[in-house]
C-alpha cells in the first residue's frame, strides 16, 4: 500500500484538501498545528502574567471572582487565557495525529516524538493546576480526584486526599505549591520545546503572522462573546449537583472517578506505553529507508546538500586529498532518509541508496525506453505521499503519471531528460509547502527549477515545458485544472525531437568557494 | 465556489470550531444525583504502642555513645484499631486499621465516604483498640507518673525523668483505647457530614459546613 492510500493518510488528506479550499495552503491551520501551539503558549504566557498580579493565594476563589467581575480587562483576559489553553490542546492533538499518520515518529524523529509527549503532559499539568487555582467546584473536583489517584502511590506518609476533607481549611501552602507548579511548568516546557525542534534545520516556530492574529482574534471574540462565569466555591461540605467541566483538561474526571485508583494508574501507564510504542509501529521495515550515503569520489564539497538537509544530518569535513577541501559526511543517527540531498547534489554524489540522482536517471531512462511512450506526452511527476493518489484523475486527463518518493528528492536532470527525451511537458505535482513529509522538498525544488538554486534546471531546458504545482492527495480539482492549463500552454509549442541518448550535465557550475554562504 | 462564498464558508468554519472549543470548555456536567448526601469518616491519629520497657542501669548506659543514651529501652509495636460505621443501626462498614509506614509506627489515616439518602439519620462511628496494651506499659506509666511527681522542677529533671515526661506526652498524643460518636442529623440533598477526630479534646467530632466547623471546632456537641 502506497503511503497515500493508507486510511489515516487518506482521511488526513481529505481534511487538508477541505481546509486548503477554505483558507489556502499557506494559511491552512492543519499544516500549522505545531506552530499554532507555540503561538498559543505565548498568548498564555502574556495573559497569565497579567492574571497572576491579581491572584491571591489566601483567597483564591474570591480573587478570581474579582478578576472575572472586572468587565474591562479582567473578564476577557481570563477568558482569553482559558480558551487559548483549550485551543492549545486541540492544536497539539491535531499535530500529534498528523505526525502519527505521516509516520514521522521513528528513528531520528524519536526525540521529537518523546519530547512532544512530555510537552503534552506538561501542558495538561499546567492546565489542570490552572483550574485548581480557581478553586471553584470544578477546580476542587480536579484536586480531589487527583489526590485520590496520587494516594495510590505508597510513598506518601499522609494521604493527600485528607487535605480536602474539611477538617480544616485548605492551607495556603497548597495554593502556593499549585501556583508554583503552574508557573514553573512553562519553564520546563520551554526546555522540552527546544529539545522538540533541536534536530530540525530552520525550524518554523511560529505560524504566519496573519494566521496567528486570526487565531488570537477568534479566541478574543470568544472571550468577549462567551465570557467566563464563576461557579460556586469549592467546599468539602457540599456535593455540587453539577460542575462546569472543561473537557480538554478535565475530560478524564468522568472516566477515572468510578474506577479504583490502581485501575487508573494501570490505564495511565498503559496509555503512556502505547504512545511511546507508536514509533515502533510506524517505522518502516528494516532496511526499507536506509540513510543517505556520500560517494566521496564524486562529492565536490559544494556544501549544498548540507545546506538543504532539513535535519542537519550532513556535515562537511576536511578532506585529506582530492578535488575539494571538504567532503560531505552523513550522520546516520540524524538522517531520516528523506532524500532531499539527492535532489540538491548536482554531481549526484549523495542520497539514500536506490534514490540518488544517478538512480533516478537510470529509472527515467527506463521510463523513456518503454515502447509505449509517445512523443509529446504530458508527464505528471507525482509525489507518492500526495498527488500520487490522483493517478486515475491525471491519467483520465491524458497525463502519464511518473510517481516519485518525494518531489523534493527530484533531481532536475530527471526533468531535463524527460523534456529532452520527447515529453511535451513535465508537470511536477508536489505536496503543499507546509505539508511536505520531508519538510522543505517543494521549496527547494521550486528554487532549483525557477531560482537557480544549486543543482538547478539547466537554462537549455525550455521552462514553458515545465511546471510545478502543489497538490495533495485529494486536490482532484487542482490537479485537473493544472493538467488542462499546462496542456493548453504546451500545445502551442513546437513538438520537441526526442533525444533519449542526450547526456545531462552533472557538474556544479561554479567553484564552491564562490558560492559558500550565498545559497542558504 | 465564488470568492465570497469561500470566505463566508471559511469564516463559518472558524467560528464553528471556536464555538465548539467554547462549548467543550464550559460544559455542564452532572456529578451528583439529586437524592444523594454523603457521610465522610476521616481522621488521623497516632496509634498506641504495645511495648515492653525497662530502665537501663548506669553501667549499661555507659556502654552506649553519649548521644544515643536513653534510660528507657522499649520494644514493641503499634496497636491496631477496629472501626465500625453505623447508619440508623445498620453497619455500613467494619475495618481494621493500623499505623502507616513500613513498620506500622506512623499515624493512622482513615478516609471513607458513604453515600446516603438525604434526610434524618443517626450515625455512629466506633473506634476501638483491638490489641490490648502490654502490662509493662501500664506499670511503666504508673511508675513514670510517680517519678515525675517527685521531680523537683522541670529544669532539673535528669535524663530518665525527661524521657519519662516525653513518653507521657507521646502517650497523650496517641489514640485512646476506645472512641465513639453517635450523632443524629438531617442531611439535605448534597450535604456532607464529616466525622473526624479532635486530637486536642481526644474525641470524635461531627462537622458540618458552617464556619465554626471549618475552623476545627465541633459544630454540634460531640458525643462519646
Amino acid at each position: 500500500m502506497t503511503p497515500a492510500k493508507r486510511p489515516g493518510r487518506r482521511l488526513l488528506a481529505a481534511a487538508d484538501a477541505l481546509v486548503n479550499r477554505l483558507y489556502g495552503s499557506s494559511l491552512n491551520p492543519l499544516y500549522q498545528s505545531g506552530t499554532i501551539v507555540v503561538a498559543l503558549l505565548l498568548v498564555l504566557l502574556a495573559t497569565g502574567i497579567w492574571l497572576v498580579f491579581f491572584y491571591r493565594i489566601g483567597a483564591p476563589w474570591a480573587s478570581v471572582g474579582r478578576i472575572t467581575a472586572d468587565p474591562w480587562i479582567g473578564r476577557w483576559m481570563r477568558g482569553l487565557h482559558r480558551y487559548a489553553s483549550d485551543a492549545a490542546i486541540v492544536a497539539t492533538l491535531v499535530h500529534a495525529a498528523r505526525i502519527i499518520v505521516q509516520r514521522r515518529t521513528w528513528g531520528p524523529h524519536l526525540l521529537a516524538w518523546v519530547s512532544g509527549l512530555v510537552l503534552l503532559g506538561l501542558l495538561l499539568l499546567c492546565g489542570v493546576t490552572g483550574f485548581v487555582l480557581v478553586w471553584d467546584t470544578f477546580g476542587r473536583a480536579l484536586a480531589v480526584e487527583g489526590a485520590r489517584i496520587l494516594d495510590a502511590l505508597p510513598v506518601l506518609s499522609e494521604p493527600v486526599s485528607r487535605t480536602f476533607v474539611g477538617e480544616r481549611p485548605v492551607p495556603g501552602t497548597f495554593f502556593f505549591l499549585t501556583l508554583f507548579i503552574h508557573i514553573a511548568v512553562p519553564l520546563g516546557m520551554g526546555a522540552a520545546l527546544w529539545l522538540h525542534i533541536s534536530r530540525l534545520a530552520r525550524p518554523a516556530v511560529l505560524p504566519p503572522r496573519r494566521l496567528t492574529w486570526t487565531v488570537v482574534a477568534l479566541l478574543l471574540v470568544a472571550a468577549l462573546a462567551a465570557p467566563l462565569g464563576m461557579d460556586a466555591e469549592g467546599t468539602a461540605f457540599a456535593l455540587p449537583p453539577r460542575i462546569t467541566l472543561d473537557w480538554f483538561y478535565g475530560g478524564w474526571l468522568p472516566l477515572t472517578s468510578p474506577l479504583p485508583r490502581g485501575a487508573v494508574w494501570l490505564a495511565g501507564l498503559a496509555g503512556t506505553v502505547l504512545l511511546l510504542l507508536v514509533p515502533r509501529w510506524t517505522r518502516p521495515a528494516p532496511g526499507a529507508r536506509p540513510p543517505s550515503v556520500v560517494d566521496e569520489a564524486i562529492c565536490v564539497g559544494c556544501w549544498q546538500c548540507a545546506w538543504d538537509c532539513p535535519y542537519d544530518a550532513i556535515t562537511m569535513l576536511p578532506r585529506a586529498s582530492g578535488r575539494a577541501e571538504v567532503v560531505a559526511r552523513v550522520d546516520p543517527e540524524r538522517c531520516v532518509s528523506c532524500g532531499i540531498c539527492a535532489g540538491s547534489c548536482a554531481p549526484m554524489g549523495v542520497g539514500p541508496p536506490g534514490r540518488t540522482g544517478r538512480d533516478q536517471l537510470a529509472r527515467v531512462r527506463d521510463f523513456l525506453a518503454d515502447p509505449g511512450r509517445r512523443p509529446g506526452e504530458l508527464v505528471a511527476i507525482a509525489c507518492e505521499s500526495g498527488a500520487g493518489a490522483l493517478a486515475p484523475v491525471l491519467e483520465r486527463e491524458g497525463a502519464v503519471v511518473y510517481p516519485v518518493d518525494c518531489a523534493g528528492n527530484l533531481h532536475t536532470s530527471v526533468v531535463e531528460l524527460l523534456v529532452r527525451g520527447g515529453a511535451g511537458g513535465v508537470l511536477v505535482l508536489t505536496c503543499h509547502a507546509r505539508d511536505c513529509r520531508n519538510r522543505e522538498g517543494p521549496r527547494w525544488l521550486a528554487d532549483r527549477i525557477y531560482a537557480g538554486r544549486e543543482a538547478e534546471l539547466e537554462d537549455r531546458v525550455d521552462r514553458r515545458r515545465v511546471a510545478v504545482v502543489p497538490a495533495g492527495a485529494h486536490d482532484d480539482g487542482t490537479a485537473t485544472t493544472a493538467v488542462r492549463r499546462f496542456r493548453e500552454g504546451i500545445a502551442a509549442l513546437d513538438r520537441p525531437a526526442a533525444d533519449v541518448s542526450v547526456e545531462v550535465d552533472q557538474q556544479c557550475e561554479r567553484p564552491p568557494a564562490a558560492r559558500r554562504g550565498a545559497r542558504r | 465556489m465564488t470568492p465570497f462564498l469561500r470566505r463566508a464558508a471559511a469564516a463559518l468554519f472558524a467560528v464553528t470550531l471556536t464555538a465548539a472549543i467554547v462549548a467543550l470548555s464550559r460544559a455542564p456536567f452532572k456529578v451528583t444525583r439529586d437524592d444523594q448526601a454523603l457521610l465522610r469518616v476521616s481522621w488521623s491519629g497516632r496509634p498506641a504502642r504495645i511495648e515492653r520497657c525497662r530502665e537501663l542501669s548506669d553501667e549499661e548506659l555507659e556502654k552506649v555513645p553519649p548521644h544515643m543514651r536513653q534510660r528507657l529501652e522499649c520494644e514493641g509495636r503499634s496497636a491496631r484499631y477496629g472501626v465500625r460505621v453505623l447508619s440508623d443501626g445498620a453497619v455500613l462498614s467494619t475495618d481494621t486499621v493500623s499505623g502507616g509506614g513500613l513498620r506500622g509506627d506512623r499515624s493512622i489515616h482513615m478516609l471513607r465516604e458513604y453515600p446516603v439518602v438525604p434526610g434524618p439519620h443517626t450515625f455512629a462511628v466506633e473506634v476501638a483498640r483491638t490489641d490490648s496494651a502490654g502490662v509493662s506499659e501500664k506499670a511503666e506509666e504508673d511508675a513514670g507518673d510517680a517519678r515525675a511527681a517527685e521531680a523537683p522542677s522541670e529544669g532539673q529533671l535528669d535524663r530518665g525523668a525527661r524521657e519519662r515526661q516525653e513518653r507521657r506526652r507521646q502517650r497523650q498524643e496517641r489514640l485512646p483505647p476506645r472512641l465513639r460518636i453517635d450523632t443524629t442529623v438531617a442531611l439535605a440533598p448534597g450535604a456532607v457530614l464529616l466525622i473526624s477526630y479532635d486530637p486536642i479534646e481526644r474525641r470524635l467530632v461531627a462537622l458540618t459546613g458552617d464556619r465554626s466547623a471549618q475552623r476545627g471546632r465541633p459544630a454540634s456537641p460531640p458525643a462519646r
